[in-house]
C-alpha cells in the first residue's frame, strides 16, 4: 500500500532520470528499504530514494489502491497526497530500477517518443 | 491476418528479461494492478522458463488458474515425475500436488484383466489437477475455469 511521506527527511533523494516527467501530476518516492524514513541514519538509507513524476491517470485507472489513495480528500491544511514532492506517495521495498521497469509497461518507448501508448489510449495488448 | 500482425507488433514492444518481468509482476501484485498482472503473465507465457521455475513463479504471485493449470498438466502427463532439482525448486507442497495427480491419473488406467494401458489423457490430467487444487474443472460446465 502506498504511504505518504514526511517532507523533512528528503535531503538526499534524487529525481529519476527518465520517469520524472514534466507535466506529470503524480509524485512518488520509491524507497528500496523497509524503514527508510524512520531510520536515524538518513544519509545512508536515503541515498537510493528516488522521486518519480508520472501521470496519475494510469495508476488511478488500473489500481484500486492508488485510486482510493489519490481520490481521498486531503486532511485540512495539508496537500493532496502525491500532488507534489513534499506529499509524494511512498513506494516501499522497491528499487528505482524495478519501479522504472514497471512504468515501462505504460511508457514503452516507440519511435523515440515516451508517450506512444498514452496517445493510443494506453490499453495493454490483450 | 492483419489483426494478428498488429497484435504481434504490439507485443514486440515488450521485450524484457525474466528478472524484469518478475519485478513487474511483484509490483503489479503488491499495488493491485490486475491488468498489468495479467499482461505480464501473458508475456511470461512466451518466455523460455523451466517448468518448475514457472510453476513456482505463478504460485508465488497467485497467478490465475487458467495459466497455472496447463503447466501442472504438462508435469502430470510427462513420462518422468519431477526430478530432484524440480522438486527442490517447487517445494514439497507443490511437488506433492504433482505426485498425487500423477498417481491418481495412472492408477485410473490400471484395470484388472486389461491389456495394454490406455494412453494418458489431457482431460483426465486436468480433472485430477483441478480436483487436488480445489478448482472447478474447465471440463465440468459453466462457471468453471477456462483455459487459454
Amino acid at each position: 500500500m502506498p504511504h505518504s511521506t514526511n517532507p523533512e527527511t528528503f535531503n538526499h533523494v534524487q529525481r529519476h532520470s527518465e520517469y520524472y516527467i514534466e507535466g506529470g501530476d503524480l509524485f512518488l518516492l520509491v524507497c528500496p528499504w523497509l524503514s527508510a524514513i524512520s531510520c536515524a541514519n538518513d544519509a545512508f538509507l536515503q541515498v537510493d530514494n528516488t522521486f518519480f513524476r508520472v501521470h496519475s491517470y494510469f495508476l488511478k485507472r488500473d489500481s484500486t489502491k492508488f485510486r482510493e489513495e489519490l481520490e481521498a480528500a486531503p486532511e485540512p491544511g495539508k496537500k493532496r497526497k502525491g500532488s507534489e514532492e513534499s506529499s509524494a506517495i511512498q513506494i516501499r521495498e522497491t528499487t528505482p530500477d524495478e519501479f522504472a521497469k514497471f512504468l515501462w509497461v505504460y511508457y514503452n518507448r516507440c519511435n523515440n517518443s515516451i508517450f506512444p501508448l498514452l496517445h493510443a489510449n494506453c490499453k495493454l495488448p490483450s | 491476418m492483419l489483426t494478428v500482425s498488429f497484435h504481434l507488433r504490439k507485443y514486440d514492444l515488450y521485450r524484457a528479461t525474466l528478472e524484469e518481468w518478475t519485478s513487474i509482476l511483484k509490483i503489479a501484485c503488491t499495488h493491485d494492478f490486475p491488468a498489468v498482472k495479467d499482461f505480464t503473465v501473458r508475456c511470461l507465457e512466451s518466455c523460455d522458463i523451466a517448468i518448475a521455475q514457472r510453476i513456482k513463479l505463478y504460485r508465488t504471485f497467485d497467478v490465475d488458474a487458467k495459466y497455472t493449470i496447463p503447466w501442472f498438466v504438462q508435469l502430470c502427463l510427462r513420462e518422468e515425475g519431477p526430478t530432484d532439482g524440480e522438486t527442490e525448486i517447487m517445494g514439497t507442497k507443490v511437488s506433492l500436488i504433482v505426485y498425487r495427480a500423477r498417481e491418481r491419473l495412472r492408477s485410473s488406467l490400471v484395470a484388472p484383466n486389461a491389456g495394454a494401458p490406455s494412453p494418458l489423457s489431457e482431460s483426465a490430467a486436468i480433472e485430477a489437477i483441478c480436483s487436488i487444487l480445489g478448482y472447478n474443472s474447465p471440463l465440468s460446465g459453466p462457471g468453471s475455469v477456462s483455459f487459454i
